[in-house]
């Protein structure tokens, strides 16, 4: 009997540790990785974990692929995900995400345009035009130009998406900013078919577009911005450009079925504020959807130049449109490895 | 011994019922080996059978199913967009150039190795295996930075006035194979070395004493007898590559597309698993097909050594 007791309180003395260490609740995050993931835990993740009680565990992954099949399955074990924004569109226009709660979010710093139903914008970055000044005395300063190899000989590279590269196809071709949406797939490959045979490499990756202008033998080439500012802070020869830079965000959506959706809720709610997204813009050279971040004095200035928001940068600039591409991006993405192939 | 003889009337019955039961042991024993074997191929068989067939059989049913519904459309895409041939056809060329080039450089290793003392192939042999511990990203990305115009490639080539000007030798299908066919040849050299080892080297000897000159002796006894070895290697190096991704997508700087790419892009680009599922059917149906045709001309279950 004595025995018994022994056993009846173990059980129940190991159930409440049990307990106590459930209240502080794990959130699985899927984030993009590398050097932003770095970013992303210095500025978010370690601060808001901190202040909420919540441990992390973070998966990297660029597409939503996990996430659908979590939904599909009915086996939902990732709650925050974060993705380039058409991504984002398109899981909320299909019922990957919930309802997003602007009572507890507060969304009125945020730029507009960056947060709907479905989403809230973390980082806004841009495809740049960027080249290498030992190699290119006479840089293009657009999209025209890049396309124009006799003027500005050189190697070049694109990305390897039909994302912002039809964009520039276009712009280059000299459909005029405001018109960009709808796409024009026809002419816009007709005029990549142009620049084709001058692209020296397509590369799939951001960390491969730097290892292209460093090491690759690329001397002008179509990049992220902190990317292409990452190269020069390490030393690398590389200059860019903001002008016709085409501007996309990152975005986080809660998905669908999650048990902890009020807790993330509420974790979003921290990640929207100016302090921990001006902390993102100052470690990664990406700017911020929130507006503000500039009155937590964080932001020195000469940071300012270097950010695709700022107020000087960013009316050069065209910011692409997440819903087209959530509708149109199969197509476009078939169409575009067709081209490839061809 | 006839049984259409009638000899049931000269033998004692004994005698007969001895046979067939002699023959009846014979038969409970062949069963019970049967038996066995079954038994103890159970694990295995039925581990490939959940793990592979059955999800063969899955995916080859997914490649009709269109966003729910039954459809053809995953395969009128191959037909429609003349890039699914391409892409496969590319897939089977470098598969197949790879193959023949790890086949010519790797053989001669193997043979190398083969005859040296135990001490010094033990060392050749871990120079082979050591790339396997440095991951397969790291080592393409180490053959961009060799490759390129001014790479250490190039510049040796120039220097030696070879050439005038650099070859491009990145960002093409000769980047692509030059990269996997580095880290394919283990997988050739290995099962080769293997066959090479367990060689009669008497056969040799037999062979010139009766008169064979070294070559002849060499292209009609040594070299019949390591086919199972690089008909192994070669099935290794090919399939492998078929399913290549990092290597070709970092060496042929997008220029490159092979199946496994194209299934990686379906399946982000139209959410559903019937894309991706399609073309791998498609492959396999094509693997299977090129090894029925190298089965009818070269006859593998020999040279394999099947029976």
């Amino acid at each position: 009997m004595k025995r018994l007791c022994t056993l009846v309180a173990a059980v129940l003395v190991s159930t409440s540790l049990t307990l106590r260490a459930q209240a502080e609740e794990t959130i699985n995050y899927i984030t993009a990785g590398g050097i932003y993931l770095e970013n992303i835990q210095k500025a978010y993740l370690d601060p808001v974990g901190k202040q909420l009680g919540i441990k992390w565990s973070v998966e990297t992954n660029d597409v939503d692929t996990p996430v659908r099949v979590q939904v599909q399955s009915g086996a939902v074990t990732t709650d925050l995900v974060e993705f380039g924004a058409s991504t984002c569109a398109l899981g909320g226009a299909e019922g990957l995400y919930e309802k997003l709660d602007y009572s507890v979010i507060d969304n009125s710093e945020l730029a507009p345009g960056t947060f709907s139903d479905y989403y809230v914008g973390s980082t806004i970055y841009s495809m740049v035009i960027a080249w290498n000044p030992k190699k290119v005395p006479n840089p293009p300063q657009n999209w025209a130009d890049f396309w124009n190899v006799e003027k500005f000989p050189g190697t070049r590279s694109l990305y390897r998406n039909a994302f912002y590269v039809l964009e520039a196809a276009l712009l280059a071709d000299g459909v005029p900013k405001d018109k960009l949406y709808p796409l024009d797939l026809d002419r816009a490959f007709a005029s990549l078919a142009k620049i084709k045979p001058h692209i020296k490499a397509w590369w799939a990756s951001g960390a491969e577009s730097q290892q292209l202008v460093r090491e690759g033998g690329i001397d002008m080439i179509g990049m992220f911005n902190a990317r292409a500012q990452s190269v020069i802070s390490d030393g690398g020869s590389l200059a860019y450009t903001f002008n016709e830079g085409l501007i996309d965000f990152g975005c986080w959506s809660i998905v669908k079925g999650t048990p902890k959706k009020d807790l993330v809720m509420k974790v979003l709610a921290e990640f929207v504020k100016k302090e921990h997204q001006a902390d993102m813009t100052l470690l990664s050279n990406y700017g911020a959807a929130n507006t503000k971040i500039e009155e937590t004095g964080k932001i020195p200035a000469d940071l300012a130049p270097l950010l695709p928001t700022s107020a000087e940068n960013y009316p050069k600039q065209i910011v692409t449109s997440a819903e087209w591409w959530a509708k149109h991006g199969a197509e476009a993405k078939e169409r575009f490895d067709q081209f490839l192939a061809e | 011994m006839s049984l259409a003889t009638p000899q049931s009337l000269d033998y004692p019955s004994g005698d007969v019922s001895a046979t067939s039961l002699n023959r009846e042991a014979l038969a409970g024993n062949a069963r019970r080996e049967a038996r066995n074997l079954a038994l103890l191929t159970f694990p295995a068989f039925s581990l490939t059978f959940v793990f592979v067939v059955l999800p063969v059989i899955w995916l080859f049913a997914l490649s009709f199913v269109e966003k729910g519904q039954f459809g053809l459309g995953h395969y009128e895409r191959m037909i429609t967009y003349s890039s699914y041939s391409k892409i496969l056809f590319t897939t089977l060329k470098i598969s197949g150039i790879v193959t023949v080039i790890c086949a010519v450089l790797g053989y001669p290793v193997a043979y190398l190795i083969a005859q040296l003392p135990g001490r010094l192939a033990m060392a050749f042999i871990a120079l082979i295996i050591i790339p396997f511990w440095t991951s397969v990203l790291v080592r393409s990305y180490a053959w961009l930075v060799l490759l390129t115009d001014a790479g250490p490639v190039n510049q040796t080539l120039m220097w030696l006035g070879l050439v005038d000007q650099p070859v491009s030798l990145l960002f093409n299908e000769t980047g692509s194979i030059i990269g996997m066919v580095h880290i394919m040849l283990p997988f050739f050299i290995l099962p080769v070395y293997a066959v090479i080892r367990s060689f009669d080297w008497r056969l040799l000897e037999a062979a010139s004493s009766l008169g064979a000159p070294p070559v002849s002796a060499f292209l009609r006894v040594f070299l019949p007898l390591s086919l199972p070895g690089v008909l192994a290697g070669a099935v290794l190096v090919f399939v492998q590559c078929l399913g290549f991704f990092v290597t070709p997508a970092v060496l042929g700087g997008g220029k490159v597309t092979m199946v496994s790419m194209k299934i990686a892009s379906n399946v982000q680009q139209y959410f559903d698993w019937g894309a991706a599922s399609a073309l791998g059917i498609v492959l396999l149906f094509c693997v299977l097909s090129i090894l029925y045709i190298g089965h009818r001309l070269f006859d593998l279950d020999r040279l394999l050594g099947v029976r």
